[in-house]
């Protein structure tokens, strides 16, 4: 259960970092984000609302208890993942994919860490009660 | 309980059949308006086709019996859609009457969600 434990904040605290950073970075710089939205052609308010869900879900998983609402965030989180793995790939203005796989592929890999350790540290701990 | 079975049994199949109408919109129906409409909220058609796949995929969760996790899951994106998507036309400068009724839907979508967490709890 130890390890378990430390495999859990790991990864947590590694996804909650990813995001956090991208969240930050939409911020502050808005050029940039316009910029990134015309080449993808998505539109950038979507990237300011995702920006502000990133951050609520990161406040989320920090906070114990709640496991229906970490459950939503662990879906949100995968689907903000997948998806961005969809615009890298559709963008109609290639990117070169070492530059975007490996930060979004290791962070569903992170984020399914997380998700697995978090389910059976949960087990347990109803187990134990 | 009863009554929460059809309370619960109306708003998922509206919520549902909302979901399979947009998505099966997407790929079959081609229209002046909705290409108009995509435009005004500047969102690909790339999106709304992984959109569609993930409407499609929700339905069939929530629909089989059991599975609560992978339910929980479809609600999440579900209403992650719906309020995203009001968010969309609020963002883009739509007045408050054009995406007010979309509200109903995000509504449909959490009474669907708390009924079957009551009849589940049951």
């Amino acid at each position: 259960m130890k390890a378990t434990k430390i495999v859990y904040w790991v990864s947590t605290l590694l996804v909650i970092l990813l995001m956090l950073f991208t969240a930050v970075q939409t911020f502050a710089h808005p050029t940039n984000r316009e910029a990134f939205a015309r080449q993808v052609q998505f539109p950038g308010y979507m990237f300011e609302m995702l920006a502000i869900a990133k951050v609520l879900g990161s406040i989320a998983l920090l906070i114990p208890g709640y496991p229906r609402v970490k459950e939503w965030v662990y879906a949100g989180f995968t689907f903000d993942l997948a998806g961005a793995i969809v615009l890298f790939a559709a963008s109609a203005v290639p990117f070169p994919v070492a530059q975007w796989a490996p930060m979004l592929v290791g962070g569903l890999v992170l984020l399914a860490i997380s998700y697995i350790s978090y389910h059976s540290i949960l087990k347990a701990t109803l187990s134990n009660s | 309980m009863k009554a929460t079975k059809i309370i619960y049994w109306i708003s998922t199949i509206l919520v549902i059949a909302m979901m399979l109408y947009s998505a099966y919109g997407t790929f079959f129906i081609h229209s002046k308006e909705g290409e108009e409409m995509m435009k005004a909220i500047a969102i690909p058609m790339y999106l709304m086709k992984l959109l569609a796949v993930g409407k499609v995929l929700g339905a069939i969760a929530i629909l089989v019996p059991g599975y609560p996790r992978l339910k929980e899951w479809a609600y999440a994106g579900y209403f992650f859609d719906l309020a995203g998507a009001t968010f969309c036309f609020a963002a883009s400068g739509f007045p408050f009457a054009a995406w007010a009724p979309m509200l109903v839907f995000v509504i449909l979508v959490l009474v669907s969600y708390f009924t079957y967490h009551r009849l589940k709890g049951a």
